[in-house]
């Protein structure tokens, strides 16, 4: 590891996706059919709880620290620019979709300030919750793959 | 009301984007307060139609989301209740009874076509 600022930023988010990828997969083994069934069983609960607060440090890492990283690594001038115009430049050059982007941030901004809920929307708060940490482990693997690719084009031209 | 007026554009905005026509925009909580500072954006959404739980949800995302583009990322409370639906939650019946209207998603155009037809 060099200990540049995007290995740094790497390296954080990997050990979320890790995290966050074991915490799907309990999930995904046993699912709970609806809310009594989640409330009731301590081991589900705690699979989810895992999940949510990976979902949760996973996106922070790559707001705060990856998307300043990889702009930089780009050369990109963006410095002055606000945080929407840095994700507008990051989908143009293929790294991620913004729309996804925002949604994942309402869905974290939700579970953070626990706004109170109907109970029949819960479990699927819970469960867009968990679809949106799925889509983003997995906009981060094509994030880091394209990032690759085009720092390779970088370094061959 | 403390909203800029390209806020309530963007609310409205939003809100013909991710709600059926008909539906209505309240405004409730700190920002109706002139005399205070910063606090959420709570607003209430009553819908004409109920949504199934999952609707609500991926609708209420979308409309937030949508808001994030338009005016930047901010602390939004959206409530999602059908109009005319009891709710439970104190919290509902605040927004009702002190919500203030911003914004209704109007009906389609062609209104002679739209009336001919219900």
């Amino acid at each position: 590891m060099t200990g540049t600022p995007l290995d740094s930023a790497l390296w954080e988010a990997d050990r979320h996706r890790q995290a966050l990828d074991s915490a799907l997969q309990g999930w995904r083994g046993a699912p709970a059919q609806n809310l009594a069934a989640l409330e009731s069983d301590a081991a589900k609960v705690r699979i989810v709880d895992q999940l949510l607060y990976r979902f949760t440090k996973l996106q922070d890492a790559l707001g705060a620290r990856l998307v300043p990283a990889t702009l930089a690594r780009l050369a990109e001038p963006f410095e002055d620019w606000s945080m929407i115009d840095r994700l507008n430049r990051l989908e143009k050059l293929g790294l991620l979709q913004v729309e996804a982007w925002l949604r994942w941030r309402e869905i974290r901004n939700r579970l953070a300030h626990e706004y109170p809920e109907a109970d029949d929307a819960r479990l699927e708060a819970i469960l867009a919750a968990i679809d949106a940490a799925a889509e983003m482990a997995s906009a981060y693997r094509h994030w880091r793959d394209r990032l690759e690719e085009l720092t390779r084009r970088d370094t061959a031209g | 009301m403390r909203l800029s007026p390209r806020e309530i554009a963007a609310i409205e905005e939003a809100a013909r984007d991710c709600f059926a026509p008909g539906s209505a925009v309240r405004l409730f909580g700190s920002r109706l307060d002139d005399a205070r500072r910063g606090g959420d954006i709570d607003l209430l959404i009553e819908t004409p139609k109920v949504l199934s739980p999952r609707e609500l949800v991926e609708r209420r995302s979308r409309f937030v989301a949508r808001l994030y583009r338009l005016i930047g990322e901010q602390r939004i409370d959206a409530l999602v209740v059908a109009a005319d639906a009891a709710d439970a939650r104190p919290v509902i019946a605040v927004a009702r009874r002190e919500g203030r209207l911003l914004a209704r998603v109007p009906e389609p155009a062609c209104p002679e076509d739209h009336e001919a037809s219900s």
